[in-house]
């Protein structure tokens, strides 16, 4: 029997993937900012294939985003569609589109203790005779009413499947306002008393939209996080427990016991496993002594700001400087995401309308180095001191900002505004954020770990060959001539290109000098998209337009990192 | 009664939105149910940037530029 498909479709930031979380028992990210799901997400509910799409606010196919909700409601034979209690009367109008499409729905009422404690009453009744389907009422953190919602989708009548594809089109204005008073009518007749304006509710969410108070929290937040990385991650975590005694003493100990004189009697097997770039010297090490700990403490902190609801409040802070490089301050959710991982900045992308905008913003998160390739940036940095620290965030902050000027004049396309809901501040609830950073942190190993090993294996097969030293040569004019490192630096470089923190391991192997050492993290930073970032720019913005913004990307981080080695010998002198 | 551009109106005063400019972007408000006769509050304005208004108890926020095109009065 072919399964049946069932769609959960619904304005951004209403619960829709802890719905699916709690339908299915599969976890997706879910966070308290509108856009985090940007892609479809599917999962089985007994024999029902349960779809997540993105958020959208109605059916006009605005923005890519718009257009893969769209897909997903083509397939569907039913469609779950969530909306916000506290927000009815803006979900209202998208339940109208959706309604007249002539697929099978129920209406998922979230967050509906919420809307009880700000004082408002929906009349579930009268609710469904306004709009002719079924509403269940579900709080979906805590599973309340999804017992009923799931009976609901599991009795609907087979008869009822397959009804016909609606055709993506966009709605006209005439069609939008009429949407627009069926949805009023619903909820003038099934909302008896309206959310006031005690909404606005805590000081602290008043101040972190305030100016000069919005920047401030904004730079508290930001020294928090650097001092949670520097201070416990690096300077505890990582250099006392892990760098001195786990690895530096109990595992080299073990290694040198274990399989020490074993591997010593074939010397190829003694390179691949324990030389410089070896297995289980180099990469065994960096990855989980080095990186892990600084990628999970990272993800626990984004999970932390998705949580609370303060990305969007950093939005709004942050509009009027992106404005200045052709983009608004959404972005900030495609930037931050590319602290964690680059491949989901570039789908992060999605949300913005234009196409120019859409490849300025990609090039510029390839700018944003990864929580990875941070983790050794950190490592390497921090012991030099906030001078060198300053230099290297001024090189990159600069090289950001002068491409975003370049990149807004010369693809100017059309600009888009500012327009977004700010989620109300929230507690983060623990669960969610420990299942979150345990799960970005375990698709993290599992897509890092095959590439280290490959990387160790081939780099120390190369070393063995001989063949690094004629690569080397032939970038000296690049490595030496204008960044100024030293010839081996060519291949950190070329290892960034399979995975960035794989070529920021290699600078981090090297003897370098305290400003060689932020001359190759400005170039690493800023030039080299790794492998799973290339494929998806080729598979989001197509290969021409993949390789534009790959060829940019490199150009501006070796002219960075060269200008800054020039600079520096300039002032020098 | 005196009608001003959004980003030019005094937080946390309750104002009538008037006239939203452009089809485009009126449309794109409709989504967020702000539109012709609708009662709003700004309650934060960044100076050269975005608004933050409140609207039937939501936060939305609006860029510079989207606020020029929204005319809005006071209520009396």
């Amino acid at each position: 029997m072919t399964p049946m498909k069932v769609a959960l479709v619904g304005n951004p930031n209403v619960g829709k993937s802890v719905l699916f979380n709690r339908l299915t028992g599969t976890y997706v990210t879910a966070s308290n900012y509108p856009g985090t799901t940007v892609d479809v997400v599917s999962g089985w509910m007994d024999n029902h294939m349960i779809s997540d799409a993105p958020g959208i606010y109605s059916l006009a196919p605005r923005t890519e985003e718009h257009k893969v909700a769209w897909q997903v409601i083509r397939q569907a034979d039913m469609i779950v569609n969530v909306v916000s209690a506290p927000s009815l009367d803006r979900d209202l109008f998208l339940t109208a589109q959706l309604a007249e499409l002539r697929i099978p729905m129920v209406v998922a009422l979230n967050m509906a203790d919420e809307a009880n404690r700000l004082g408002m009453s929906v009349d579930i009744r009268s609710l469904e005779r306004e709009l002719g389907v079924s509403v269940i009422p579900t709080v979906a953190v805590t599973g309340q009413g999804i017992g009923t919602l799931r009976r609901h989708i599991l009795r609907a009548s087979p008869s009822e499947w397959r009804a016909a594809r609606p055709a993506i089109r966009s709605p006209s204005p005439g069609a939008l306002r009429a949407s627009r008073e069926k949805a009023d009518d619903a909820y003038d007749q099934a909302v008896s008393q309206r959310p006031g304006g005690a909404y606005t509710q805590t000081s602290l969410a008043d101040l972190l939209i305030k100016p000069l108070w919005g920047e401030a929290a904004a730079a508290v937040v930001l020294a928090l996080i650097y001092f949670l990385m520097a201070g416990v991650v690096v300077g505890i975590v990582v250099e006392d427990v892990l760098e001195t005694r786990v690895f530096g003493q109990f595992y080299r100990d073990l290694l040198e016991t274990g399989i020490g004189s074993w591997a010593a009697s074939i010397p190829i097997v003694h390179e691949i496993l324990m030389g410089d770039f070896g297995l289980l010297t180099m990469g065994l090490t960096y990855l989980l002594g080095l990186i892990l700990p600084m990628v999970f403490a990272f993800y626990g902190a984004l999970g932390l700001l998705e949580d609370t609801g303060y990305l969007p409040r950093l939005a709004v802070v942050s509009d009027r400087f992106l404005t200045r490089v052709g983009l608004n301050g959404r972005a900030v959710f495609s930037l931050v995401t590319g602290l964690g991982c680059v491949t989901l900045a570039l789908m992060a992308t999605r949300t913005l309308a234009s196409r120019e905008r859409r490849i300025a913003c990609a090039l510029l998160c390839l700018a944003v180095p990864c929580s990875a390739q941070m983790a050794i940036i950190a490592a390497m940095i921090i012991p030099l001191g906030f001078g060198y620290l300053s230099i290297y965030s001024a090189a990159v902050g600069g090289a950001f900002l002068i491409a975003g000027h370049a990149l807004s004049a010369l693809i100017p396309g059309s600009r888009e505004h500012l327009l977004l809901d700010i989620p109300p501040l929230r507690w983060p609830r623990l669960n969610n954020l420990a299942k979150k950073t345990a799960a970005r942190t375990l698709s993290f190993v599992k897509e890092a770990a095959p590439f280290f090993a490959l990387g160790s294996v081939a780099l120390a097969l190369l070393e063995n060959l001989g063949t690094l030293e004629l690569l080397s040569a032939l970038l000296e004019p690049i490595t030496e001539g204008w960044l100024g490192l030293p010839r081996e630096a060519a291949l950190a470089l070329m290892m960034g290109i399979i995975r960035r923190d794989l070529g920021a391991a290699g600078l981090y192997q090297l003897s370098l000098t305290p400003m060689q050492s932020v001359v190759g993290l400005t170039a690493l930073t800023l030039s080299v998209p790794c492998l799973a970032a290339t494929l998806i720019l080729a598979k989001e913005r197509g290969v021409l337009e993949g390789i534009v913004v790959w060829g940019g990307a490199l150009c501006l981080g070796l002219t960075a990192g060269g200008l800054l080695h020039n600079l520096v010998r300039l002032i020098s002198f | 009664m005196v009608r001003l551009p959004l980003h030019e109106a005094d937080t946390l005063h309750q104002l009538v939105v008037v006239d939203i400019r452009d089809h485009k972007i009126r449309a794109q408000c409709l989504e967020f149910n702000l539109r012709q006769g609708q009662v709003i509050v700004v309650l934060s304005r960044i100076p050269h940037g975005p608004c933050v208004i409140q609207l039937q108890g939501r936060q939305i926020a609006l860029g510079e530029k989207l606020c020029r095109r929204i005319t809005v009065s006071r209520r009396v």
